[in-house]
């Protein structure tokens, strides 16, 4: 069949760069794919923090109801000894801070604490409480 | 036939061909890497989502606990004890399955590929105890293992009723 005027197929340059760009692109967006994917940590680490500051809230928690809400381990401190029971694991670090908050006015004793548990390391997350002293 | 009209000649063909091939070379690698980095990273996924659902069953169970009497028998790999509802709860690992058996019934599986499943006791003075009378807190240590890659989760239970 006679082609019309002006029409005409790609080339084979036309084509070859076609195939190249498509090629390279689909490529790319592969590896874009696989570095997101390599990012998902190699532990599900947040759980496994959420898992371990909440196992200590727990322990402080049982302190106040056990022993009281001025016994030893609930002394107001930026770094407080924590818990035989806060435990941690591998490649995590457990720390905790206990503020007093006074009444008003402010007569130097305290009528609640706030409980700060935070876990460092491979995933980072505070849980925080407020214990009463009634 | 027109002067500008001609098909592709066979070295033409086989040159696209092979570049065709060259590509669809790197395009496997790329695509098989990222595929095989989805299947690892939903495995882990499933495992810390069974590991995560298994700790979060055993710690309303304990949290159920109404006294130390009620404790039927405690180790480091196993613990048993008498629910609110009078049915005895069970923690048990069996070949890789963390079982929950609950009275003489069957036993439900709470989660696979567990390689360890750990208990440690602790008095009300937060020392270690191996006696179910003095038990007020429970710690509970899962292992588990997938893709290659292991780690552990631990919970905590403060036994609220064992006052």
């Amino acid at each position: 069949m006679k082609a019309l005027h002006g029409q005409r197929g790609a080339s084979l340059m036309e084509l070859i760069t076609f195939i190249l760009m498509t090629n390279i692109s689909v490529v790319a967006l592969m590896l874009v794919f696989t570095t997101i994917m390599n990012k998902v940590p190699a532990t599900p680490t947040l759980s496994i923090a959420n898992l371990l500051a909440n196992q200590c809230m727990e322990s402080y928690i049982g302190q106040r109801r056990l022993l009281g809400y001025s016994n030893s381990l609930l002394t107001c401190s930026n770094s407080p000894s924590l818990p035989a029971n806060c435990t941690t694991l591998p490649g995590f670090n457990v720390a905790a801070t206990i503020a007093c908050n006074v009444t008003l006015p402010n007569d130097g004793s305290s009528i609640s604490k706030t409980i700060s548990v935070t876990v460092s390391g491979l995933a980072k997350t505070t849980m925080t409480a407020l214990l009463a002293s009634y | 036939m027109m002067k500008s009209q001609r098909a592709f000649t066979l070295v033409e063909f086989v040159f696209v061909i092979l570049i065709l091939s060259v590509l669809s070379a790197f395009s496997t690698i790329a695509i098989n890497a990222g595929y095989s980095s989805y299947l690892n990273a939903n495995q882990l996924l499933t495992a810390e989502a069974q590991g995560r659902q298994a700790l979060e069953i055993m710690m309303r169970d304990m949290h159920q606990l109404r006294s130390s009497a009620d404790i039927v028998s405690m180790s480091t790999s196993a613990l048993s004890f008498v629910a609110t509802n009078g049915q005895t709860i069970s923690y048990t690992l069996n070949a890789g399955l963390l079982m929950r058996q609950i009275g003489v019934g069957t036993s439900q599986i709470l989660g696979q590929g567990i390689v360890s499943l750990g208990f440690t006791y602790y008095d009300i003075n937060n020392v270690v105890t191996t006696i179910a009378a003095n038990t007020r807190y429970i710690n509970v240590n899962l292992g588990l293992t997938q893709s290659n890659a292991s780690f552990h989760m631990s919970a905590g239970i403060f036994t609220r009723d064992l006052i």
